[in-house]
């Protein structure tokens, strides 16, 4: 069976309902939504295919679906582009600037860092605190991550998370032997069912009476 | 994930995102500011690991003071950890910016 984003969105809604539960109003309205969505879940009204027809199917392999194939290359791509680069400048960092001291750290190191930090120099006695390039490249690696995130920074952060939540492009791939979607939705559907109304609303007055510290 | 507390308020995953981004925001400016400025203070070894572990607690103290008024409790809530992680958090957080620009700045300012 072939997952599409559009049976994640309906178990997201049923696990917004058990997060958001307590704010609906009446406990008639929430009776009705937990009776349809127990209904539809238990029923199997949002799959694609009647669940005991897919049983019988053998599990597809994902990598003769062309659909999670490119999911499957999507990811690699975006693994290589992270550490390709990074590779690349490495190896270039460490041939163009063979053989020069460039900085002394503020800090004195042992002496087994020598062999790392002092790649290409020979010159055994020279201090550990006097670097080659590449343990200056190694220092940005790590510490630019904070001033990318300064230049970076924009405010609608919140905006992509909601974006990220909904997104379509996820990769859907259905492991074999993994759980199907219709045995999720059967287990969302007990989810529901068990939860128990409790109002935000109740008891209102006490707690308003207790914050503001208001003796009845 | 969000849950529902005892309170029956509900908590959302955006905005404890967003708080937490508020807190490496405070922690990736001064992690800079402070290695700069203990680069030209030529702060040395354990000097300069003594003065970014002070400055960063104090960053953190005063973090908790004036965004979150001094109401600890409000920590588990707001930022999904305890006390001891996000101090924990902040450390790591800022500990590779500040030795970078511990390095840059003592080796411009020494040579």
């Amino acid at each position: 069976m072939i997952l599409t984003p559009l049976f994640r969105q309906h178990l997201q809604q049923a696990r917004n309902f058990r997060t958001n539960a307590a704010v609906i109003s009446t406990k008639d309205v929430f009776k009705q939504k937990q009776k349809y969505l127990t209904e539809a879940l238990r029923a199997g009204k949002f799959l694609k295919e009647d669940p005991s027809e897919a049983k019988k199917e053998k599990p597809v392999n994902p990598l003769s679906d062309p659909g999670s194939m490119d999911a499957i290359f999507g990811m690699a791509k975006g693994n290589m582009a992270n550490f390709i680069p990074q590779t690349v400048i490495m190896w270039w960092v460490n041939y163009f600037f063979a053989g020069f001291v460039i900085m002394k750290l503020p800090f004195p190191l042992t002496i087994r860092f020598k062999s790392m930090l002092q790649n290409s120099i020979m010159t055994s006695d020279l201090d550990v605190r006097w670097v080659s390039s590449i343990s200056w490249y190694f220092v940005n690696l790590m510490g630019l991550k904070s001033v990318y995130s300064l230049i970076l920074q924009d405010n609608s952060l919140v905006d992509k998370m909601m974006a990220a939540q909904q997104q379509q492009g996820q990769p859907n791939i259905s492991m074999p032997g993994g759980p199907t979607m219709d045995k999720m939705m059967k287990g969302e559907a007990e989810n529901v069912q068990i939860v128990e109304f409790r109002s935000c609303l109740d008891g209102i007055e006490e707690r308003l009476f207790k914050r503001f510290e208001i003796s009845v | 994930m969000s849950a529902i507390r005892k309170d029956f308020s509900v908590t959302y995953k955006a905005n404890i995102v967003a708080n937490i981004n508020t807190f490496h925001h405070i922690h990736d400016l001064t992690s800079l500011v402070l290695g700069s400025s203990s680069g030209i203070l030529q702060l040395e070894s354990y000097h300069g690991l003594i003065y970014f572990l002070v400055t960063n607690i104090i960053v953190t103290l005063a973090f908790f003071v004036v965004i979150l008024s001094g109401n600890l409790k409000l920590i588990p809530k707001y930022y999904e950890k305890g006390l001891p992680g996000l101090v924990f958090e902040g450390l790591s957080r800022s500990l590779a910016g500040f030795f970078m620009m511990w390095c840059l700045t003592t080796a411009l300012i020494s040579t």
